[in-house]
């Protein structure tokens, strides 16, 4: 019952088979009591055929043979039985048809009244008999009641039932059946809009799209206009974040460069330096809880892009800010590469990587996109960075990932930026960091799952 | 070699002036966005420094209207925010180089001086014409391999010559880029220090490094070594 497909089509399906049942029943009724009247109306023509052309006065003698029309009274066993009750009950004729069959007469009814009833013969057959009673005046002032009893076989009026509950049966099923399906078709355009909304949602959630653009009827627009508004204000607040985190780190970086200037000559003796020492600690612990601060990580709605672009963009950056180093770049980024997440956490992770790989170099710096393995549904995304420097010790790779260490004093920028992307891989998205160092270089590799 | 220093923090400001003094740059300084702009578009200065987080008008709106106005010296970025994003975004908009505040002086000086120089057209931070080699990173000057002797003002001059190579550079010109106030211009210095710098670079007078242009100013005469003149990054 999960869906509002199944719940409706059930409840339609239950009111329909109700429904459908009563009408049945009720017309079931109507068609028996109609078949019942007409049995009855035929038998009661019969009686005053029997009546009409039986004498009194001998009743012994019965009906002659030329009033038996359809012969159907003179035929034994034709189901057509008719016989007359002398006021005591006893039979004084039957028809030829009741040969050696009798079937008992009911309570004689009153005189000038019909009774009509169900009863079975002396052989089992079930029988309609209507009787009627009539006081007949005979010679002298006596007057005598007579009983004219007829009967009919049930069958073929079972019958006449049973073909009409048939076709009555068949019909309302193919009713049915249409009604459900016509149902089920006019459901399934009626939540159409919700169908595609959901599809636009989903369109969303991989960042495909950016709102919900379709247009949908009065009932779903204020669903469609809050979710955009919800998209817009999950961009907005994650930049409002970022920003009041950028104005944080200007208050707080530019006195601390005011005082890194003001005792320049003090902090550049070489050797132990207290001031110094702590200058550099307040810088690193600063910078790193900012990064650290700033990352937005997977949301639900958005957030999947090219990586390609990015990287280009990054690469543009690293050429200008290490010109000096005449640096020979390379990528190799499938052109469908995407990124599920924050394209500021990206840039964050692939700018730190590959911008120690250009303080590192000796003359390469190359960038590689791939997935493994290469055709299972859940796969890992590689990020590879590597560089052809001399490589860095284990124990400084290992302290290079300690938060906010500066792995080395004299390189350009800041140290802590591997451990904000170990961070990032690892807590915000959920992959690992591996870092190969050796003489020929080092490789640095992100990896993502989910892929 | 004339900087423009765009920085609101007074103190921050004050310091950065000094030190470029110190290290013979002709500053220009100013806290507010939209002087920092008008000072760039009609000074004529090599390099700037520009905070993003200024008052008036932001430092990228400034490099922008710099960049339209098809002023390409070179832009250095020093700002407190730290993330790839506005560091891509900063050098995206025509900056050429991205420092984060809290800096060493010394790593500033020299990023300004490399900005100068790749301006120039040279890669290397050596510039070498012909037998004159000039070192920018440790600022002396080497002909036929032979260390000459030259003044803090002297050095800048030639430095301002060698940069542009080949090309006349006019007294007003030199001045511009060595002087911050008109009041200190005076061509006799400049012609002394000229004649001065032939003297040390060329005793024997078989060289010949700078031309005077009647009417113009002066050229350095030598061509720049091919095998070490990279690209310009213009």
């Amino acid at each position: 019952m999960r869906s509002l497909n199944t719940r409706v089509l059930v409840a339609a399906g239950i009111v329909l088979a109700a429904f459908l049942s009563a009408a049945g029943l009720a017309l079931d009724q109507a068609f028996k009591d109609s078949a019942l009247t007409s049995v009855r109306e035929r038998l009661g023509s019969r009686i005053y055929l029997v009546l009409g052309t039986i004498d009194l006065n001998e009743p012994a003698r019965g009906m002659p043979e030329a009033a038996l029309s359809g012969a159907a009274l003179a035929t034994p066993e034709s189901g057509h039985y008719a016989q007359l009750l002398d006021g005591a009950g006893t039979r004084v004729w039957n028809s030829r048809s009741m040969l050696g069959i009798t079937f008992p007469g009911p309570p004689t009814p009153p005189v000038g009244e019909f009774s009509f009833k169900r009863t079975s013969s002396s052989t089992g057959e079930s029988l309609l008999v209507l009787s009627y009673t009539v006081l007949w005046e005979g010679e002298g002032s006596q007057s005598s009641p007579y009983t004219v009893q007829v009967a009919e076989n049930e069958q073929a009026f079972m019958a006449q039932v049973n073909r009409f509950r048939r076709s009555l049966l068949l019909g309302f099923s193919a009713i049915g059946v249409v009604l459900l399906l016509l149902q089920t078709g006019i459901f399934r355009w009626g939540l159409k809009p919700l169908r595609d909304v959901a599809q636009e949602v989903n369109l969303i959630e991989r960042g495909e799209r950016s709102a919900i653009s379709g247009e949908y009827p009065q009932e779903l627009r204020p669903l469609a206009e809050n979710l955009n508004a919800l998209i817009r204000t999950n961009e907005s607040s994650v930049k409002r974040y970022r920003n009041a985190l950028g104005d944080l780190a200007h208050s707080l970086k530019t006195p601390l460069a005011v005082v890194r200037t003001t005792l320049a000559d003090r902090i550049a003796e070489p050797g132990p330096n207290a001031v110094r020492d702590s200058l550099d600690q307040l810088d690193a612990t600063i910078a790193y809880q900012l990064q650290r601060a700033a990352a937005a990580g997977r949301s639900a709605i958005g957030g999947v892009f090219e990586i390609a672009p990015v990287a280009t963009q990054i690469e543009n950056s690293l050429k200008k800010v290490h010109a000096d180093r005449h640096l020979e770049f390379s990528s190799t980024i499938p052109a469908a590469a995407k990124f599920q997440g924050d394209r500021g956490d990206f840039m964050e992770m692939l700018g730190n990587i590959a911008d120690n790989a250009c303080k590192w170099a000796r003359s390469k710096v190359s960038v590689q996109v791939s997935f493994s393995p290469k055709d299972a549904q859940q796969r890992l995304l590689l990020i590879e960075v590597r560089d052809d420097g001399t490589g860095m010790p284990e124990a400084d790779i290992a302290k290079a990932l300690l938060r906010g260490s500066r792995l080395d004093q004299s390189t350009a920028g800041h140290g802590i930026g591997l451990a904000v992307v170990k961070e990032l891989v690892e807590d915000v998205y959920g992959g690992a960091l591996e870092i190969h160092s050796s003489p020929a270089g080092t490789r640095v590799v992100m990896k993502f799952p989910g892929y | 070699m004339r900087v423009l220093v765009i920085e609101d923090e007074p103190q921050l400001r004050e310091q950065l002036v000094q030190h470029l003094h110190r290290e013979g740059f002709a500053v220009d300084a100013t806290g507010s966005g939209s002087e920092g702009a008008y000072l760039g578009a009609e000074y004529p200065i090599d390099v700037a420094i520009v905070d993003l987080g200024l008052p008036d008008m932001s430092g990228t709106e400034v490099i922008e209207q710099w960049r339209k106005a098809d002023l390409s010296f070179p832009v250095l970025i020093l700002t407190a925010r730290s993330r790839w994003e506005d560091k891509v975004s900063g050098l995206e908009i025509g900056a050429d180089d991205y420092l984060v505040k809290p800096f060493h002086t010394e790593e500033l000086i020299a990023r300004l001086r490399a900005l100068v120089r790749r301006s120039a057209g040279w890669a290397e931070s050596k510039l070498r014409c012909g037998p004159v080699v000039l070192d920018t990173a440790a600022k002396t000057a080497d002909v036929h391999n032979e260390a000459v002797e030259l003044t803090a003002f002297e050095y800048k001059v030639l430095e301002h010559l060698m940069l542009h190579t080949g090309r006349v550079v006019s007294k007003t010109e030199l001045s511009e880029h060595l002087y911050e106030d008109e009041t200190d211009r005076d061509s006799n210095v400049l012609e002394v220090i000229i004649g001065r710098l032939r003297k040390k670079l060329d005793p024997d007078r078989g060289l010949k490094p700078i031309d005077t242009v009647r009417g113009q100013g002066y050229r350095f005469r030598l061509e720049r070594s091919a095998a070490q003149s990279a690209e310009s990054n213009a």
